[in-house]
């Protein structure tokens, strides 16, 4: 795995890997935040189809609702936010 | 993929190729622009092998343009299907003819992980039930990743 930072702020630009460890690191990343918090959320909400499929096995397990919509407001605002963040390196 | 630009679109290299053939050409939308596009990777110039296919390729779409100028209805009324060129030697005379067929389908992605179904269980039952909706996604970075000379990638997010 591989991981490109950004030089002067610090933020992880990629994470070069495997589409499978890929995945895998979505899997995990949720595992996570349900370990973390100790809850787990009512519904995840997707735009991608394919990231439906990837979170499902894990969702299924922990009765967790999972949807694909065609558009989320907070997905988009924290793109145009790195949009922005980037327009201005 | 080729297209036809204004002049500020093309670069450096881009216009030296233009002057080095003594083309020219004027206005807005008139100059033409030659570029790789690649999932995961911001656009490219195109190198020999490339430009060859590249070349080819808008040889058959002249041909099929021209054969289709009147009738355009007439390439999208097969559901499913495709017009392709194909070569076929016939002795020693060789022509390329159009052929309906199958669209290609998408190449299937890499399998889905298949996580520890009995940890999943038991956490499934240390953790409270909550009204939280998560929005989730990943996408490109609006940004370049510059790994080597010719060799640049868009970040993932």
């Amino acid at each position: 795995m591989n991981v490109w930072i950004e030089s002067h702020s610090g933020f992880v630009l990629d994470v070069v890997m495997e589409d499978t460890e890929f995945y895998q690191q979505i899997q995990d990343a949720l595992i996570r935040q349900v370990q973390q918090l100790r809850q787990r959320p009512r519904i995840i909400l997707v735009t991608k189809p394919e990231l439906a499929q990837v979170l499902h096995p894990v969702t299924d397990l922990l009765h967790i609702g999972i949807a694909v919509m065609p558009y989320l407001p907070t997905v988009a605002e924290v793109r145009q936010g790195l949009t922005e963040f980037m327009k201005n390196k | 993929m080729a297209s036809f630009e204004s002049r500020g679109e093309l670069n450096a290299e881009d216009l030296a190729v233009i002057k080095t053939l003594g083309l020219k050409f004027r206005g807005k939308q008139r100059w033409p622009l030659f570029r790789l596009f690649e999932p995961g990777f911001p656009p490219w110039a195109v190198d020999g092998a490339q430009t060859r296919f590249l070349t080819a390729a808008l040889e058959h779409a002249a041909v099929i343009t021209q054969a289709f100028e009147d009738r355009p209805e007439k390439l999208i009324e097969q559901p499913g299907k495709v017009l392709v060129r194909v070569h076929q030697a016939m002795n020693r005379n060789a022509r390329w003819v159009g052929q309906w067929r199958p669209a290609p389908q998408p190449p299937e992605g890499p399998p889905v992980p298949v996580p520890d179904t009995a940890f999943l269980k038991q956490l499934a039952n240390q953790v409270t039930q909550g009204e939280g909706i998560v929005e989730t996604d990943f996408f490109y970075m609006p940004a370049a990743v510059q790994r080597s000379r010719g060799n640049v990638r868009m970040g993932r997010a």
